[in-house]
């Protein structure tokens, strides 16, 4: 049986676990060190690519570069998002320059090693993580191991998710399965219990991270764990409790925050987060460290007491209880109905943060497991059971966000409602809106509100070759399928003459298959996305489509036409084909519309054929079905 | 509502009736396929449509097929296994969502049955418009206004219930439009009017969620 390994992907910290006889154990570096920093080092002077973990940071004490941490936040996430950060002050990153289409996704500048500068996104940052892992776990097990279980917060979107499994597959791992943090912890913790004896009962299971809350609520018996309810906050962690703290080092080194480089800031935080650190078992510290400003090494020292910090950090605390409210009420559940609360995610060792669960939950939290371990040690024995291990154990998981359509008037028409069990798929069917309506616009969104614009956009597209009917006639049934990872397809199909035209949709988050594709032949050292490549991709994709099912309309009907509209065809046809070989995207799109209008006519004729057929052998029910 | 649905093992290749959800192959014991057109209430092992159902009932019957179809028990068997345990889960999923709350039940059974939930009558909507308004203009009466919107639609899906019961009863009583099918599309067409007005209130869901409330 080959091995499968289990790995957190976290915001500060990763890890990697295996199981081994029939035990899950997190690998540890030389230095008996579990946890590898999410952060990855690209240096001026760096040819053969970047540096992780504990090394990264110890290259930017060194040498000139840019050093990529928390970069979890951004997976899958708009530039915005990146901006908003920068805004606040928190200097750690330079963006890369928004190209026309810039609000897509975020991109960081790095040196490229010959003393330019190029684009790196948020997966390439967390493929270098997972590669690292990788690289231990084979190192130890003396043999290669690609199959992979990978963690990733219960409250990622799809477009999160997505991300998550590029940068698998980016590091050469082939991801087994998505698994939700919470559910990962809640496995390891179940079934430590269950060797006691005690592994029964409704649990919450309170997951703050660095940078991501989650919590679950999961009920488990011999070996079943069953998510009842989820909800979290993606944009929520215990970063949010360093950068305070930071300024004040910063000011105290004479450096005004909103103008820090970034490896001043980083140096800040390091030591913001030592204090913290140092807090959870101490009333008042002095941590000691230094700034690098110019030339010079500046000493600092933070002194904090923890009534001071707890002042700083206790309103991003209370952001918790929105998602814990929620959680109790979607699962029907109050405190009172928990067999108990189990902490995970480092940020749990804060004092405050103990005392809020304790508070809201109304008990004492449960300790005894390992609070940075317990995410991985739950993937490992994921991982072995997908890899074929026998083991009596069987997660039942949900969406954690409702998914659905835009409909008239900007509503959204909720096809999968939040905390459906997953793998799941639904279907609805729209008819056309007006006479001779050949395509349909469809907007697939994910998100609780009612209207379009609160919920997050995740795919758009449009459906051709509908026939031209009147309005109401044709029917497009539009299908999602969610898989195991929580993963979303959609497919639309057109049913009235039963004849189909069906286009898939993975959502995407400005990164398509085609340029994942091209990231991995590139390797991951030269890897750069050109965001008029991807969409000038994307257009090709769809020009194929459109030929091919103008080669089927010819091959199948091609008595309708005549000779003279036969040729226009082919003339735009052959003018689409010779604009995909080019680099020209707006000629490729006027192509495209010009062989949709030049096939008009001929889709028009094959559905009254349809029709006179259908009639021919069919009552009209049958027909309009 | 009880024709043969054939369906045909991927190991073997022998034939079954899969109008009850059978999970595994009578002849070779392999995980068996879903049938189009198995009905969610087979998959969740209730032999005929009906509307009073519990609760608790449905949710243990969803866990226990669950333990024996979901395809991470699969994972070292044959991809033609596999893909069956997929499917299955997912038509399981599905009959999870599509029966679990008693709007969504009754909905399904309707539909069945070739009925259409019709618009709302014409009063009724312009009542409900005048009520929104008032909540709108009016804070104060905004919680009372949801309240009874809830006590409504609490009375509704009660009747909901009366009207289901005979059809529960029957042999066929889901087959055909009946004048206790079309009543139940009428409550339904008003539960949801209800629930929409609540909703926009900020009274929270009523209907299209699958929460335990
Ligand atoms: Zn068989």
């Amino acid at each position: 049986m080959a091995r499968a390994l289990g790995i957190d992907l976290g915001t500060t910290y990763s890890l990697v676990a295996v199981v081994k006889d029939g035990r899950a154990e997190v690998l540890k570096d030389e230095h008996g060190e579990g946890r590898l920093p999410s952060a990855v080092f690209y240096g001026d002077d760096l040819e053969e690519g970047a540096l992780v973990g504990w090394e990264a940071f110890a290259a930017e004490r060194m040498r000139g570069g840019a050093l990529l941490t928390s970069t979890k936040r951004f997976m899958g996430r708009g530039r915005s998002t990146a901006q908003a950060v920068l805004d606040r002050g928190a200097r750690t990153f330079r963006l890369w320059p928004a190209g026309d289409d810039g609000e897509r996704l975020v991109q960081f500048e790095v040196p490229d090693g010959q003393g330019g500068t190029r684009a790196c996104t948020p997966v390439e940052v967390a493929a270098y993580v997972l590669k690292a892992l990788k690289d231990r776990a084979e190192a130890e097990l003396g043999e290669e191991v690609s199959d992979a279980v990978i963690t990733v917060p219960a409250y990622f979107d799809d477009a999160q998710r997505q991300a998550t499994r590029d940068a698998g597959r980016l590091a050469g791992l082939h991801v087994l399965r998505l698994l939700a943090e919470p559910t990962a912890a809640a496995v390891a913790y179940g079934l430590l219990k269950e060797a006691e004896g005690r592994g029964q009962g409704t649990y919450v299971v309170f997951d703050l991270g660095g940078g991501t809350f989650d919590v679950s609520v999961l009920e488990f018996d011999r070996g079943l764990f069953r998510v009842r309810a989820t909800s979290g906050d993606t944009a929520l962690g215990g970063d949010d409790f360093d950068w305070p703290l930071a300024e004040r080092v910063l000011r105290a080194a004479g450096v005004e925050p909103s103008t820090a480089l970034p490896h001043q800031t980083h140096q800040a935080l390091a030591i913001a987060r030592r204090t913290k650190e140092a807090l959870t078992d101490r009333d008042t510290v002095d941590v000691e460290g230094v700034l690098t400003v110019g030339a010079d090494t500046r000493p600092v020292t933070l002194s904090l007491t923890r009534t001071e910090l707890e002042r700083v950090i206790l309103p991003v605390v209370n952001r918790c209880a929105g998602p814990c409210e929620r959680a109790l009420v979607d699962a029907g559940l109050t405190p009172k109905d928990l067999d108990g609360v189990i902490l995970v995610g480092g940020s749990t060792r804060v004092p405050l943060v103990r005392a809020f669960a304790r508070e809201f939950f109304g008990r004492e939290p449960l300790c005894d497991a390992h609070p940075d371990e317990v995410v991985a040690v739950g993937a490992a024995l994921q991982a072995d059971l997908l890899a074929g291990g026998d083991r009596d154990l069987l997660l039942l998981d949900v969406t954690p966000l409702s998914l659905g359509l835009e409909t008239m008037g900007g509503v959204v028409d909720r096809l999968v409602p939040r905390n459906s069990p997953i793998p799941c798929t639904a279907t609805h069917t729209f008819t056309t809106y007006a006479d001779q309506q050949t395509a349909m616009d469809f907007h697939v969104v994910q998100g609780e509100r009612e209207k379009v614009e609160h919920c997050k956009s995740l795919a758009r597209f449009t459906l051709r070759g509908i026939p031209p009917l009147g309005a109401g006639l044709a029917r497009v049934a539009v299908t999602f399928q969610l898989d195991a990872d929580g993963l979303l397809t959609v497919s639309a199909r057109e049913q009235a003459t039963g004849t189909t035209t069906a286009v898939e949709v993975k959502p995407s988050y400005g990164l398509t298959d085609a340029e994942v594709e091209a990231m991995l032949m590139a390797s991951l050292d030269h890897a750069q996305q050109d965001i008029e490549e991807r969409l000038l991709i994307e257009k090709r994709v769809e020009a194929e489509r459109v030929l091919a099912a103008t080669d089927k309309a010819l091959r199948e009907d091609g008595l309708l036409v005549d000779v003279e509209e036969r040729a226009a065809i082919e003339r735009a046809a052959a003018a689409v084909r010779a604009a995909t070989r080019g680099a020209d995207r707006p000629a490729l799109e006027s192509a495209v519309e010009a062989l949709d209008a030049a096939t008009q006519e001929l889709a028009h004729r094959r559905m009254s054929k349809r029709i006179g057929e259908a009639l021919d052998h069919k009552s009209i029910d049958e027909v309009a079905r | 509502m009880s024709a043969t649905l054939p369906l045909r093992c991927r190991v073997c290749d022998a034939e079954t009736d899969g109008s009850a959800a059978p999970i595994a192959c009578p002849s070779c014991g392999a995980l068996l396929p879903v049938h189009a057109r198995v009905s969610p209430f087979a998959l969740l092992g209730v032999a005929r449509p009906r509307f009073a159902l519990g609760r608790d009932e449905l949710e243990r019957a969803w866990l226990t097929r669950s333990r024996r179809v979901h395809p991470d028990r699969f994972a070292a068997k044959s991809e033609a296994e596999r893909r069956c345990a997929a499917e299955q889960v997912a038509a399981l999923n599905d009959a999870k969502r599509a029966l679990f709350e008693p709007y969504d039940r009754a909905l399904w059974l309707v539909q069945q049955a070739s009925v259409t939930p019709p618009q709302l009558a014409q009063q009724a909507l312009v009542e409900l418009m005048e009520q929104r308004e008032r909540a709108e203009e009016d804070a104060a009466a905004r919680a009372s206004i949801v309240d009874d919107a809830r006590a409504r639609f609490r009375a509704r899906l009660e009747e909901l219930g009366r009207t289901l019961a005979p059809l529960d009863e029957a042999d066929d009583g889901y087959t055909a439009p009946s004048p206790p099918l079309r009543r139940a599309a009428a409550l339904l067409a008003e539960l949801k009017t209800l629930a929409r007005l609540v909703d926009d209130l900020g009274g929270g869901k009523l209907i299209g969620t699958l929460d335990a409330r």
